[in-house]
């Protein structure tokens, strides 16, 4: 077979070479290694040996030509030989590339002007306002300087009918910064936590009478909500898990059980927190509850009594609500709404009615923390001591 | 459990590692009868002798070559520089051969070697000061740890030591809490806290790749190393006082980078704020403002804030040195920068 | 002036004393070396071949006479110009050659090239890019043997542009301090690139250096493959046996230019030419011929077995697959990368 001699990369930024002589011509027979052409590279004047032995068959460039990298310079093999002339490596046109101007957009910094402010949005604004379907257009309004954050987003109720809406008068009532921090942890609490909900009818007449006795012995005030908060406690000393938060990829179980319970204060929602409830009695745990609500009343809340709460309970029972789901905590894994007391009937072994006092418990909690076997397992335990009072 | 220095900690896991295999050796200037210019190997050369300890001449580029050839052949050289700017005078051979070999080889060689040398500046000027990090970020094949506690020290160098491809460990001067055998105890700081001090007895492995949040938070995300783990953790305690809760993570190893950690965090707090003891051009906090801005910009409510030293030599007088190496004030002025808006 | 005449480096080449095996192997070995290259030279003309190549034409004894006194598992460090070293240890020339087109079924899986081949089950520990990045490499081989008290022995070669690095000199002075079993042998082929010995190095006896160490010099005709051989076996027995290191300068001559394509134009093609005529491999058939040890016909049946081993290293390496896009992600670290990006 015929053997195809092509230009190589003669050095590493040399792409092409101009035949300065040739030696040989087609016809001439060629030994291994003769040289057969000088050629002129952009660094020196360098030889083209033949690779083979044989006749010189045909040659391309003529004395003078430029040959790029890769074309197809010479052939050698035997007298007459038939050589495929189809496959040449394709010439480089490397500089017809870069001849390409490219065009250049003419960029104006249309950045700051003096009299045009631009609102800043940052990058997790715009992307919570699309999780939210919230326009960004009206946004001025809200900001009047600085950045736009996800924070000021998330306070927005996103229109739903916004040309309907436009033309109905309204009054702009804003929300205090305790309104604002609540929305956006509910928000935070709806959009992170996957919810599910349990509830267990318990008997509270062992309750009742539970407060009665205290009553009559002057200790008058053992609230329901004292009361629950303790056993509550209790019952999470058994049940662990739901004294915890989820974190990422583990669960962070809390050694202490810290209660807050939910108060409606005018001003907004407040969520004072029992400290250590497990390690405090019935009588500890009401005198504490007695202060934090008077200090709540009299605006004298501390930071302290806000913080670090493990568990929360809500009580809507003196709203007379019988059963409602409430929203868990961000920091928290489970949340007790409490209903209102209620008569009704039990039977007992002998088919006898009995009247009864019950009311509703229902646990929210997040199902990536437990599942409803674990908040069952929690509420019977809860019941049980409630009802064994 | 006992309470080791960082120093102790790197001490037991070559000690521990080099009585379970045979093939361990460590080489450096002055680590073997000196007992190491900063007491890292107090002992070492006693226990295992001149054949596994070698006191080697002040020939940077020969014996990194050398522990190269050894780990070519069946050993596992753990390598000290005595201060990590000497590891200049050895460039070509870690960076050109350690590093390049098993690519070239195409997988035939394996250098399992690991090299250690402190930094930071201590008050010694430019040429025994520098914070080398991002020369080592920017050599692909090199694996890089930097523990910040004693706990994370003994691990990672454990796992270094049986690892199969060349890693460098960077410690840092203030933090090796021990006197120096050359004159006295390193310049006291008084922000080191006590955190990761606890270390096990027996011999354990941190995995490369795995941050570690050494302060839960949620406000601002610090990510810091070395020295710098410490400093943000003062600060962090500091800025709690005033409600802003703070999240530190530490890397603990750049190369390779848990991004996940790293970015779940940032998810959480959408600020961040990165603190590195090098220059800030081209260097760690380039590096991982980079990285948030690739995979967390729909996170961010603030720009990153980069705390790094001046793009300068260290210079020599106490209060320059002070100006150009990040300081307790200057992370604290970054968190409230973040939060600015 | 420094350039050495081949006349005034010459010593007599007698093959007599030596088993007819062994001859035929360092013969085969030279012929290998010389054929591997000589094919890949005019490759580079009518394939499209990746890269570039160093020649080692004309020097093959000083390889094949040092390796020739060393067992498989002792070890050998080598340069960019180290086909030749390759060869002299056996390396197969299917998977060298396959390298060279950067192929899978390259010794190095096509992810090192011309420069960086090696065969660790050979102890070939690597050619180098980096002149002089061998030679503490070597030494380092050689602090294993030491530790593990496994007698084994290594080499280093280099040239005489190497021995300026600072870490020949830190290399030979930790060699000497610690007695490691280490030979280095500076391949002098006269010219660093462009520049002959004189015009880089002070003194250029260049043997003599070990002196500063304590390491004793030893001189050789770089093209008379037993004294190469005996010179080596000398100093590998003595570093075997803990006596320490040697320096030997084995002298020869570059035949072609620094790489393909580098046509040499600062030599006078007379000094070529001179020393082609005491080209290692015609020296060695003219002893071989006249001393009786070999007949014409077997020294040429060896050389076309050779043209038939390159011819199907050819072969097998066109048709070896090509280099994927991504192969490079397995090799960066023990455990693969499944991507190199940010």
């Amino acid at each position: 077979m015929a053997t195809k001699i092509f230009l190589p990369r003669l050095g590493e930024s040399i792409t092409e070479a101009v035949i300065g002589r040739w030696l040989k011509q087609p016809g001439d027979p060629v030994a291994r290694g003769e040289v057969i052409a000088e050629l002129e590279t952009a660094k020196a004047m360098m030889e083209l040996e033949s690779p083979v032995k044989g006749t010189l068959l045909a040659i391309f460039p003529k004395t003078g030509d430029t040959v790029h990298l890769e074309e197809l310079v010479a052939v050698v093999g035997k007298p007459g030989e038939d050589w495929d002339s189809s496959e040449k490596p394709i010439v480089a046109k490397a500089d017809d590339e870069s001849a390409k101007l490219v065009q250049k957009k003419d960029i104006k910094t249309a950045l700051m002007n003096d009299t045009e402010i631009r609102l800043r949005v940052s990058p997790n604004a715009k992307r919570r306002a699309k999780e939210l379907g919230i326009s960004l257009e009206n946004l001025s309004q809200i900001v009047k300087d600085g950045r736009v954050t996800a924070q000021e987003i998330e306070a927005i109720k996103p229109a739903t009918n916004i040309s309907d809406s436009e033309t109905i008068p309204y009054t702009r009532i804003p929300l205090n910064q305790i309104q604002m921090i609540t929305a956006r942890r509910m928000v935070q609490s709806a959009q992170t936590i996957p919810q599910f909900s349990v509830s267990i009818e318990v008997n509270a007449d062992g309750l009742i009478n539970f407060i009665n006795a205290r009553k009559s012995i002057g200790n008058s005030k053992i609230t329901l909500t004292a009361i629950l908060i303790w056993k509550v406690a209790e019952a999470l000393l058994k049940h662990p898990r739901l004294n915890s938060r989820f974190d990422g990829n583990a669960v962070l179980q809390f050694q202490e059980i810290n209660i807050a319970v939910a108060v409606a204060a005018p001003e907004g929602l407040f969520v004072p927190v029992i400290h250590k409830a497990h390690q405090l009695s019935v009588e500890e745990i009401a005198k504490k509850l007695e202060q934090i609500t008077s200090r709540l009343k009299n605006k004298r809340l501390e930071i302290k009594d806000t913080q670090e709460a493990t568990f929360t309970i809500s009580n809507l029972g003196m709203r007379g609500i019988t059963s409602f789901i409430p929203l868990v905590d961000p920091d928290q894994t489970a949340i007790l709404g409490v209903g209102a007391l209620r008569d009704g009937i039990q039977w007992d072994e002998t088919s006898i009615l009995l009247r009864t006092r019950f009311f509703t418990l229902t646990l929210a909690a997040d199902h990536r923390v437990v599942g409803g076997a674990e908040v069952s397992d929690f509420l019977a335990t809860l019941k049980q001591l409630i009802e064994t009072l | 459990m006992r309470k080791l220095s960082i120093s102790e900690a790197l001490r037991e896991a070559m000690v521990q590692e080099m009585r379970r295999n045979p093939n361990v050796i460590l080489m450096g200037e002055d680590v073997g009868r000196f007992n190491g210019a900063f007491n890292v190997s107090n002992g070492m050369f006693n226990e295992f002798g001149p054949k596994r300890v070698w006191d080697t001449p002040i020939s940077e580029a020969g014996f990194m070559g050398m522990g190269i050839g050894a780990a070519l052949t069946g050993l596992r050289p753990v390598i000290e520089f005595q201060y990590a700017d000497f590891m200049f005078c050895a460039m070509d051979q870690i960076v050109n051969e350690a590093a390049k070999l098993r690519l070239m080889s195409g997988g035939q060689a394996s250098v399992p070697i690991v090299m250690r040398a402190p930094q930071g500046a201590t008050g010694r000027a430019a040429q025994h000061s520098q914070s080398v990090e991002a020369f080592f970020m920017h050599t692909p094949g090199l694996y890089i740890a930097l523990p910040s506690t004693p706990y994370d020290a003994k691990g990672l160098l454990t796992r270094a030591i049986r690892m199969n491809d060349p890693v460098l460990i960077l410690e840092h001067k203030l933090l090796y809490g021990s006197a120096s055998p050359g004159g006295g105890k390193a310049i006291s700081e008084l922000t080191i806290s006590d955190i990761g001090s606890d270390v096990p007895e027996e011999q354990y492995e941190i995995p490369f790749g795995k941050a570690d949040v050494k302060r839960v938070g949620r406000d601002v995300t610090i990510i810091a190393t070395l020295l710098m783990v410490h400093r943000s953790l003062a600060v962090a305690a500091d800025l709690e006082k005033e409600g802003i809760s703070c999240e530190v993570v530490d890397p603990r190893t750049l190369v390779p980078l848990d991004e996940d950690t790293l970015l779940t965090s940032i998810r959480k707090t959408n600020r961040v704020v990165v603190v590195s003891e090098d220059i800030s051009r081209g260097g760690v906090t380039a590096e991982l403002s980079a990285l948030t801005m690739d995979k967390a910009f729909d996170y961010l409510d603030a720009p990153v804030v980069r705390v790094a030293a001046d793009n300068t030599p260290i210079p020599f007088g106490p209060a320059a040195e002070k100006r150009v190496i990040p300081q307790l004030e200057d992370i604290k002025k970054a968190v409230y920068e973040v939060l600015k808006d | 002036m420094s350039f050495k005449r081949p006349e005034d480096v010459a010593t007599p080449l007698n093959l007599d004393g030596y088993e007819k095996p062994f001859l035929e192997k360092l013969f085969l070995r030279m012929v290998r070396a010389r054929e591997f290259e000589e094919q890949l030279y005019y490759l580079f003309l009518t394939t499209k071949m990746p890269g570039t190549m160093h020649q080692a034409t004309g020097q093959e004894a000083v390889a094949v006479g040092v390796a020739s006194a060393l067992n498989t598992d002792d070890y050998v460090t080598s340069t960019h110009r180290g086909h030749a070293h390759c060869i002299a240890k056996d390396v197969p020339l299917d998977v060298m050659m396959a390298e060279m087109f950067a192929r899978r079924n390259g010794v190095c899986k096509g992810m090192g090239g011309s420069m960086h081949l090696c065969d660790f089950s050979r102890g070939m520990l690597g050619a180098f890019g980096i002149v002089g990045a061998g030679i503490p490499i070597a030494t380092g081989a050689a602090l294993t043997s030491v530790v593990k008290g496994s007698k084994q022995v290594a080499v280093s070669f280099f040239g005489d542009g190497a021995i300026n690095e600072g870490v020949f000199h830190e290399s030979l002075n930790m060699a000497a301090l610690w007695k490691l079993p280490v030979v280095y042998v500076i391949e002098n082929n006269q010219y660093a690139l462009s520049m002959p010995n004189d015009l880089v190095s002070a003194v250029t006896d260049l043997s003599s250096r070990g002196c500063g160490y304590g390491i004793p010099g030893e001189k050789a005709d770089g093209n008379n493959v037993i004294a190469v051989y005996e010179a080596a076996s000398r100093a590998v027995e003595k570093a075997r046996n803990g006596g320490g290191p040697t320096l030997l300068e084995c002298i020869t001559y570059r035949i072609r230019g620094h790489a393909r394509f580098e046509p040499a134009d600062y030599r006078d093609k007379a000094e070529v030419e001179q020393w082609e005529k005491f080209d290692p491999i015609k020296r060695f058939k003219v002893a071989a011929l006249s001393g009786g040890n070999f007949s014409a016909q077997e020294l040429v049946s060896i050389e076309k077995k050779v043209e038939e081993e390159i011819t199907a290293a050819v072969a097998f390496a066109s048709a070896g697959e090509e280099v994927g896009a991504e192969d490079y992600l397995q090799y960066i670290f023990e455990q693969p990368s499944e991507s190199a990006g940010s």
